[in-house]
């Protein structure tokens, strides 16, 4: 007993450090593990206070570009209203009538705090639960596919990146209905990678890469990036494409949250079926 | 004493701030951050009991990444930066040992003495930092250069701060 009083009094530095890591270790799984809603929405706040005045200030900076990018956006929408088709036959079916529910509704929010160069990346933006943004939502850009929410405080919610480890999608070559899974490897953030496209395919470099819409988080077609380079795997079927990201976040201004109204009746759908087969 | 504790505190606080609002958003060529937090524990005096170094590691981690959204990454790294402190200065110690109530900065302890504590123990801390946060060696060559830019960076800041600041109580 006196021996061991004496050994833990001897060591009680490194006993300390190791309690501390562990401690530090811990709280980084627990993270990892996207459980801490309460905290991070806690953490949330305080930082993204900061961070807001912050932006602010610096928002004046950005006045020019924004405009910019407002303005190719509304002559973009402006050219798919009803009022600029013109109807070569009476009775064609529009989007809005009753034969067709609404199924994705958009958010916008500004993107208030992010980064590119860190191995796993976030993004910070000012809108949270009192708009109803909800944690695995999607977030898009006028550009394309920018991440998934994570967590919410009341005003901010914190974004996962296409740019993180943890993030992955569907992502479909546009004008076939091959699709594969895009992911980041932490080196380059204008590129990620496509695995799971078959050998059969054809594919060329610029070709677009869009979302399939398979899950519940983003809606179909929404344009992840293009085919920059691809090789074949030796001994395998399929292709390493590298894919250039349409959207560049560097820059990130403002970007919209997607709300997809049929979630629910999909997951619960595909959960009762998944119970279903185990029985 | 009472000014030397309040002089840590507030370095404390304006260097998380510094941190979390300025320097997290700077990344020099897209991977090279500098993480200039380290001074705190850096210019603890040296009489601090090792142990209260570590609580006061651990306290600065958190707060680095309440700002930074990696939830206790900043926390582990700094925890170790307060271990290996303890070890360096030991080693890195003078004959007769360290006169009472010195602080480990440029003024008071000389150019070299400085640059060599200041070097090993920020890059200690960015090698474990970046291993952390990337959580696995595959991407061994990239992260290791990613750990050199951004010790070379958070050293100049260093330097660059203790210039600033510099002044001539060493002969007293």
């Amino acid at each position: 007993m006196r021996n061991l009083i004496e050994f833990l009094w001897r060591y009680q530095l490194v006993l300390v450090f190791l309690f501390a890591e562990l401690l530090s270790i811990g709280i980084i799984i627990q993270y990892n593990t996207f459980h801490r809603a309460n905290f991070l929405g806690f953490a949330n706040e305080v930082s993204g206070g900061a961070f807001n005045m912050v932006n602010e200030i610096t928002e004046y900076l950005e006045l020019k570009n924004v405009n910019e990018q407002l303005a190719a956006e509304n002559s973009r929408l402006r050219s798919q209203q009803q009022s600029s088709y013109f109807s070569l036959r009476p009775g064609v079916v529009y989007f809005n009538d009753s034969a067709h529910l609404e199924q994705y509704e958009y958010l916008h929010a500004k993107a208030i705090n992010s980064t590119v160069g860190k191995r796993n990346n976030y993004i910070t933006i000012n809108a949270g639960s009192e708009f109803s943004v909800e944690p695995q939502m999607g977030v898009i850009s006028d550009a394309g596919v920018v991440g998934i929410v994570k967590a919410t405080s009341k005003n901010y919610a914190s974004v996962i990146s296409l740019l993180h480890k943890d993030f992955k999608v569907s992502a479909k070559l546009r004008g076939s209905s091959y699709f594969g899974i895009l992911t980041w490897n932490g080196t380059n953030p204008r590129e990620a990678q496509l695995k799971d496209i078959p050998h059969h395919v054809s594919i060329k470099i610029g070709d677009s890469l869009d979302t399939r819409g398979s899950g519940t988080v983003f809606p179909p077609d929404i344009l992840i990036g293009t085919i920059k380079e691809f090789e074949d795997i030796p001994g395998t079927d399929f292709y390493n494409i590298t894919v250039r990201l349409s959207v560049d976040f560097n820059k990130l201004g403002y970007v919209y949250v997607v709300r997809n109204k049929m979630k629910f009746e999909q997951t619960n759908l595909e959960l009762e079926a998944e119970t279903e087969a185990d029985d | 004493m009472i000014n030397q504790i309040f002089q840590n505190i507030v370095r404390f606080i304006f260097l998380v701030l510094l941190q979390g609002i300025i320097l997290n958003q700077v990344e020099l060529f897209g991977f090279a951050s500098p993480y200039l937090y380290v001074l705190v524990i850096l210019l603890l005096p040296i009489e601090v009991n090792p142990i209260g170094v570590l609580g006061i590691g651990f306290l600065l981690g958190l707060s680095v990444d309440l700002f930074s959204q990696s939830w206790g990454i900043h926390t582990s790294a700094s925890v170790f930066l307060a271990f290996v402190r303890h070890y360096t200065l030991r080693i890195l110690a003078p004959r007769d040992g360290y006169v009472f109530g010195v602080t480990p900065n440029l003024s008071q302890m000389g150019i070299s003495w400085f640059v060599t504590y200041a070097f090993v123990l920020t890059f200690l801390h960015h090698f474990f930092l970046f291993f952390i946060e990337a959580f696995r060696f595959e991407e061994f060559l990239f992260t290791l250069v990613r750990i050199i830019l951004s010790t070379v960076f958070t050293f100049v800041l260093i330097i660059l701060s203790q210039l600033l600041t510099y002044s001539k109580k060493r002969s007293q």
